[in-house]
């Protein structure tokens, strides 16, 4: 098994030979050295100020941060995009599909690209490594010692996440020439976005910050809380190390991503996620998602921890509805599908797709989808109103530190997170089921309907309200009347704006229109998926024209 | 061997393939002809499993390619109509790579890859890139990528396009040689000639249906319930003429000069009664010849009925 994985493993030995070609590799070897040893110089040179004739403590953890840096570059964004642009051209090309038929496994297929593919950019790192020995050696920075086994520790899962999200993009998107681009901007924004809670888990820069942080409370002696306060981090309030919390998000989230680029390789045509798969990556990135968002911060003014509670419930009910939706996305069968899948069961002999084929209409899937959102929204924003409520008296039970709260109490009422969770769930309901509706009737032309439809009621909006915002200029903004139409704006309407200030026709236009539509396109999805069922085999269409299938 | 079985894929909500039902024995050289469009490369890219029929069963060396997909492609090899090479690496290397995606042993693996290199001519450029090779040669490489793990079914999609004539009588050797070594294969074509000479069995395709299907003889049989014999004479053809006249299995007869065509409805036994008797008629024959009819007659005949 390990031998047809890793060592004998076609797809890593194609890389290896096409990828370390001396006549190739080299001259990139020397660009990465002769950058290396420029940082290197930049942190020992002589002449560069410090009071023992070398380099500062600062300019030297400048040096080594920049060092670091290349090497993030070199592991993740140049490693990712050689993954993902790799198994895009082989699927383009036509080479996947030899391995596909080849009796090798879907996972050496996936090992081959995930090790193969950024083998030079390993290669590469690796070359930058010497460099970092002056760092070592002279023990400076000061916190070296202790933060480079973890820092590289913590990088091996953040490249196999990055690697398998890339891979997973790589066989998924239609147009692979562009796909590599699209995970370099992916990655880069991450690491620009890693203050962002459940983001700073995917990203080697927060643990790098937390890592110095560490180490220079360690070395300052400044323990105690400090020293917690940088190598943890909370879990449904729960203390966990750091590194060790971002390590879980990377594995697992990884898994899922592995899982469904080795469903892709399995078969092109394939769904990501299996509907029951996709309900439980569902509920495990709800699960990680809630309990790194109810998670106190370090207060910049004080020497205590808050609670961001109005972020906390943006957090939940925005990520749960994105994924939600991306999932609903990835799983709605089109019309041609559920054709073929009505074929399929005619054919032994029954009249009913089973609910949780990939071929069957997403009714079931929806309704799931839509329940899991609403449970785990319910979740979050409950344990939100429970630490606000009692925050004082919980204060001291869970957190194992001293901990002085805010003493400023938030405005955020239960009763604007109960609003922002029906919007949310009006919102999922709309969405899968009006994106079903639109492949169901309009046949091919159905998602650009569907995005039109999306850009109508969640886009427009915004625009219209912020250019009525502009015209009117008056205390009275009807744009927050328009705003309320959108579900993107609205459940940030709903919770940053004080209830008691809204129109009470705002949270009604919000969750009706939602709701309603929602509803509508639910029965009418029904409807086309009845007809379709019940319409009987009609003679085969018209055969492809000549060249084509 | 192969055994297809109520086979239907859809493109979308286009029919590509509708209700395909075949079988092919082990050592049958196997040619799937019809037009541009009528379903061949979708139904070869089925068999393998590349694409997922609406229904249907596909059973290769009794495997189920839907559940048994690793021990049913273990037996496959498969030559698309296009090459999709890796052109970042030599012929070598190439070959290399797929001698370990089928698990060929280390050890022989490198006389095996040179025999396949030396069967389809590439001796010469084995260690060159193969982005440097023309479309025959990689055609040839992509040849011999499919034989290499030695499959017991060969598919092979639109083989000789893209071939010289050199390359073609190449092909068609190589081919001779894999079904005297009891391979079965099955060969994708609208180019009646390339498969006229070596194919045992065909099948005929026509808008997603399969015509007809069987040995190249019994779907004659099967298409023409008459067959045309010429006849040649030196000499007075009239007593001849009268002959054939006389002969209750002849119609259609046509004469040009002292050649004779017509169409006999006998079998073997009269046909060769007949000469006889126009031996013993001292009619100098020289030529008695049975027009067998070719793959172009067969496809063409059907394709007339299809019309009709």
């Amino acid at each position: 098994m390990s031998n047809s994985l890793f060592i004998d493993n076609p797809i890593l030995l194609k890389h290896i030979r096409a990828r370390l070609r001396k006549a190739q590799l080299v001259p990139f070897i020397v660009v990465v050295a002769l950058l290396s040893a420029l940082f290197c110089w930049m942190g020992f040179a002589p002449l560069n100020g410090g009071s023992s004739g070398y380099a500062s403590e600062s300019t030297r953890t400048t040096a080594f941060s920049i060092l670091f840096g290349l090497q993030c570059l070199l592991l993740f964004v140049l490693g990712a995009c050689q993954v993902a642009g790799s198994v895009a051209t082989a699927r383009e090309g036509g080479q996947l599909d030899f391995h596909r038929i080849s009796p090798q496994r879907p996972l050496a297929i996936a090992v081959g690209y995930l090790l193969g593919a950024p083998i030079r950019e390993l290669v590469l790192f690796a070359c930058t490594l010497p460099f970092m020995l002056p760092f070592i050696i002279m023990g400076n920075p000061f916190w070296l010692g202790f933060g480079l086994p973890v820092l590289f520790l913590a990088m091996l899962p953040a490249a196999f996440f990055w690697y398998c999200f890339a891979l997973l993009l790589g066989v998924m998107l239609p147009k692979p020439r562009n796909v590599a681009v699209l995970v370099a901007i992916v990655i880069g924004g991450a690491h620009l976005l890693y203050t962002i809670p459940f983001m700073q888990h995917f990203t080697i820069i927060a643990t790098m910050q937390s890592t110095i942080s560490f180490s220079y409370s360690y070395h300052t002696a400044s323990m105690d809380n400090d020293l917690l306060r940088n190598i943890m981090s909370f879990f449904f309030t729960i203390p966990i190390p750091y590194v060790i919390l971002g390590v879980i998000h990377q594995l697992i989230l990884g898994a899922f991503c592995l899982y469904a680029a080795k469903r892709k390789l399995t078969n092109e045509l394939a769904y990501p996620f299996s509907r029951p798969v996709a309900l439980l990556f569902f509920t495990v990135f709800a699960a990680l998602l809630l309990g790194v968002i109810i998670n106190p911060t370090m207060s910049r003014y004080s020497d205590s921890y808050s609670y961001d509670y109005s972020g906390m419930a943006l957090f939940c009910l925005y990520g749960l509805l994105v994924i939600g939706l991306i999932l609903l996305a990835i799983c709605t069968p089109a019309r041609s599908e559920i054709i073929k899948g009505i074929r399929h069961v005619r054919k032994l002999g029954r009249h009913i797709i089973p609910v949780w084929d990939d071929r069957a209409p997403n009714t079931i899937f929806l309704i799931s989808i839509t329940a899991l959102t609403a449970l785990f929204c319910a979740i979050g924003i409950a344990i939100i109103d429970f630490l606000l409520n009692r925050e004082n008296s919980i204060s001291q039970q869970i957190l194992p530190i001293n901990v002085i709260y805010a003493t400023v109490r938030h405005s955020l009422k239960f009763e604007q997170m109960a609003l922002g969770l029906l919007v949310v769930i009006g919102a999922t309901l709309f969405f899968g089921a009006a994106l079903q509706y639109c492949q169901l009737k309009f046949r091919k032309q159905g998602a650009t309907l569907f995005g039109m439809l999306l850009f109508l009621l969640w886009i427009l909006p915004i625009l219209i309200a912020f250019v009525v915002s502009i015209v009117t200029n008056s205390s009275s903004n009807p744009g927050a009347y328009i705003l309320a139409i959108s579900p993107l704006s609205s459940i940030t309407e709903l919770l940053i704006d004080a209830t008691d200030y809204l129109h009470p026709a705002i949270p009604v236009l919000a969750i009706a229109i939602p709701w309603l539509s929602g509803l509508f396109f639910f029965i009418m999805s029904m409807h086309e998926a009845r007809k379709l069922t019940l319409q009987p085999e009609s003679a085969p269409p018209a055969a492809a024209p000549a060249g084509k299938p | 061997m192969i055994e297809v079985r109520d086979l239907r894929v859809d493109y979308d909500e286009v029919c590509a393939v509708q209700d395909l039902s075949f079988d092919v024995p082990q050592g049958e050289i196997y040619g799937l002809i019809g037009p541009n469009g009528a379903g061949k490369t979708t139904t070869l890219r089925a068999m393998v499993g590349l694409l997922e029929p609406t229904y249907g069963t596909i059973r290769l060396n009794g495997f189920d390619i839907a559940t048994h997909r690793e021990q049913a492609v273990a037996h496959i090899g498969f030559m698309p109509d296009f090459s999709p090479l890796y052109e970042e690496l030599t012929v070598y290397e190439f070959l290399d790579i797929f001698a370990s995606a089928y698990k060929l042993p280390p050890a022989t693996r490198a006389t095996e890859i040179q025999r396949y290199i030396d069967l389809v001519e590439l001796t010469e450029k084995r260690d060159t890139m193969t982005a440097g090779l023309s479309r025959g040669m990689k055609q040839r490489l992509m040849l011999a990528k499919t034989l290499l793990p030695s499959p017991a079914i060969i598919l092979l999609d639109e083989p000789a396009s893209g071939l010289d004539p050199h390359s073609r009588i190449l092909l068609k050797n190589i081919l001779k040689q894999q079904r005297a070594d009891g391979k079965t294969v099955i060969i994708s074509s609208h180019i009646l000639s390339e498969l006229a000479e070596f194919c045992t069995s065909i099948g005929i395709m026509e808008r997603g249906h399969m015509v007809t299907s069987g040995r190249v003889e019994d779907v004659g049989a099967r298409i023409f319930s008459e067959i045309r014999y010429s006849i040649e004479l030196l000499g007075d053809a009239d007593k001849c003429a009268e002959l054939l006249a006389a002969d209750t299995g002849v119609s259609k007869l046509e004469r040009l000069e002292n050649r004779f065509t017509f169409t006999f409805s006998g079998d073997d036994t009269a046909a060769a009664a007949l000469l006889t008797q126009l031996v013993t008629a001292d009619i100098q024959v020289i030529k008695f010849v049975r027009e067998i009819e070719t793959l172009e007659d067969i496809f063409m005949q059907i394709g007339a009925r299809e019309v009709a």
